[in-house]
């Protein structure tokens, strides 16, 4: 055990108003104030050093005075006006100058010497106040510095003059670290007659701390029956009843951005032409997860493709209205030369009741023209558990 | 489903800003259309709309725009339309329809230049162009001139427009106008615009 020693240099003096005798201690020729009864300076004895010290007010932070307890040592030698100490512990903290008090020994390790915090370095002189150099003639030929962080410059900023939040910061505000979630939903496009499709799906999300957007993998399964031409009399015409099933595995990738942000993905699925393989392709104005509009053409193989348009406007914190309108076209039928062209719109309401879940509900029509005899209900939901 | 949209933003709880614009357009013969497009700010310069049309031509139809400031003089915007118009007959049918806006104006103190043209609807090509004059301090006239082609392949019909607007300190603003024009003297008649929202 390594045995700090403190010589203390004592001189008796006697204070009138203590019940204690008051015993001035130097120490390396500088004094110190000890209070302390003098019958217990014995060689031998074990005492407690308290020391003066600073420490923050804990209301208001500042530095006041008071005593900390700086362990215990031992007296190894007493003499005319000198006392010696040996200190248990090392690095006490224990400085020539201190002001110690001395009681009964506490067999407790030391509390540890609080220092006040390092000043902080002087700010950097104001760039502003530097004068500018004089600007450098640029020849003809030199290439433009206007990149494409300028040019999305202007998406990020509103027509009022405010700059976008990030879309990581957005996302981290609504649901702090909670970055990755599993998002379960189901949908049912009714064409009228009823004939539609449905789809179902599982996908696990990510938001990174840096690098893309968003991340997603997911597996969807789509059922459609369509009225398409065929050998039965519907409304004077040949129609009939077709299937189209399929099943996809589907990735999205979408950048960071929240003024303009790209959307991709490719998917790969089985459907009635057997394997085939699809793609997503879109643009996002607005944070994902907050006021947008989403722009994406999806095309799943032979299932055909569709545009969609999503805008989202925020109504209170957790929750959320917006219009989702698809456009796109249906399997080919009849020896593959006829496709038929739908169109839906839904009112959306999504919300987050708590930030580890996200909800979202979508209700309106469908079909192939702007007649009820030619619509059908739309109606999907999704559910995203969040962690 | 408008209808819920619109109740939806009625209840909201943040302030949030809107406009609804009402046309009419009368040529004496067969173009004779209405319209009704509410749009809500999602945040300024991000509107998202639903679009009722109905006349010679009906259809249903979800907007989106995005207004971008490129300077403090000049603010530029594009509208994408996507939705459903009506069956006529069988040279006009119906189904999914897909059209576009585009929007650029020019301020130059106290005239502001107003530029429009878009594939109208998905129906008809459309461009129109004037300037907003301040009168006062909150109120604008607004001269146009506009040009369109509707339902199809049609002549294109001009139209001659004077409106006058009035906004307050809140944000909310209101305007009409009032217009005249056709394919020719003898296919014109009137046509009428009133908006009225709240800009955040």
């Amino acid at each position: 055990m390594w045995i700090a020693v403190l010589s203390l240099l004592v001189s008796p003096v006697v204070a009138a108003d203590s019940p204690d005798a008051g015993i001035l201690i130097a120490a390396d020729g500088v004094q110190l104030t000890v209070e302390i009864a003098t019958d217990t300076l014995l060689p031998g004895s074990i005492v407690a050093i308290y020391v003066g010290d600073l420490r923050p007010d804990p209301r208001t932070g500042e530095a006041v005075d008071g005593l900390r307890y700086g362990g215990d040592g031992r007296i190894i030698w007493v003499g005319d006006g000198l006392v010696q100490v040996a200190l248990s512990y090392p690095e006490q903290g224990i400085e020539p100058g201190a002001v110690v008090e001395l009681g009964a020994p506490m067999k407790a390790t030391p509390t540890p010497a609080w220092r006040p915090p390092e000043p902080e370095p002087d700010p950097p002189p104001d760039d502003k106040a530097v004068p500018e150099p004089e600007p450098t003639p640029v020849a003809l030929n030199e290439p433009k510095t206007s990149s494409g962080a300028e040019f999305l410059s202007y998406f990020n900023t509103t027509t009022s003059g405010d700059v976008l939040p990030s879309s990581r910061a957005a996302f981290t505000s609504r649901y702090g670290d909670r970055r990755q979630s599993i998002r379960a939903g189901a949908g049912w496009s009714d064409d009228g007659f009823g004939s539609g499709a449905g789809v179902g799906g599982l996908a696990w999300r990510m938001v990174p701390q840096k690098g893309p957007g968003l991340i997603e993998i997911g597996l969807d399964g789509v059922r459609a029956n369509r009225w398409v031409a065929g050998d039965v009399k519907l409304k004077g015409e040949e129609a009939g009843l077709e299937p189209a099933i399929g099943y996809w595995l589907w990735t999205r990738l979408d950048t960071a951005g929240n003024g303009l942000a790209g959307i991709s993905g490719l998917a790969l699925g089985v459907d009635g032409d057997g394997l085939a393989l699809g793609f997503l392709v879109g643009l996002r104005s607005g944070v994902a997860h907050g006021d947008r509009i989403e722009l994406t053409y999806t095309h799943r193989g032979s299932l055909g493709g569709r545009l969609a348009m999503d805008g989202r406007v925020r109504l209170s914190d957790p929750l959320r209205i917006g219009v989702r309108t698809r456009v796109g076209d249906l399997p080919r039928h009849g020896d593959g030369t006829f496709r038929q062209n739908r169109a839906d719109s839904v009112l959306l309401v999504s919300a987050d009741p708590t930030p580890w879940l996200t909800f979202e509900i979508g209700a309106g029509l469908g079909g192939y023209d702007l007649l009820f005899d030619d619509a059908g209900l739309v109606l999907d939901g999704a559910v995203e558990v969040r962690w | 489903m408008v209808a819920l949209f619109l109740a939806s933003l009625a209840l909201a709880a943040d302030p949030t800003g809107f406009s609804l614009e009402t046309r009419y357009t009368n040529s004496f013969g067969p173009d004779a259309w209405g319209s009704l497009h509410f749009r809500a700010d999602a945040q300024p310069g991000l509107q998202v709309g639903a679009l009722l049309i109905g006349g010679n031509r009906d259809a249903a139809i979800a907007t989106t725009r995005r207004t971008l400031r490129l300077t403090d003089e000049v603010v530029v915007g594009f509208e994408l339309q996507l939705g459903m118009i009506r069956t006529v007959n069988k040279d006009q049918p119906g189904g999914p329809t897909a059209g576009f806006a585009t929007e650029t104006r020019v301020a130059f103190d106290p005239l502001t230049v107003h530029l429009e043209g878009g594939h109208l609807h998905g129906i008809g090509l459309f461009a129109e162009g004037g300037v907003d004059v301040a009168l006062a301090e909150a109120w604008t006239l607004s001269p146009r001139l506009r040009a369109e082609t509707w339902s199809g392949d049609r002549d294109p019909a001009l139209r001659v427009q004077m409106g006058l607007g009035h906004s307050w300190r809140s944000g909310f603003f209101v305007s009409a106008a009032g217009s005249a024009g056709g394919r020719d003297v003898v296919h014109m008649g009137p046509g009428f615009t009133f908006d009225i929202g709240r800009s955040l």
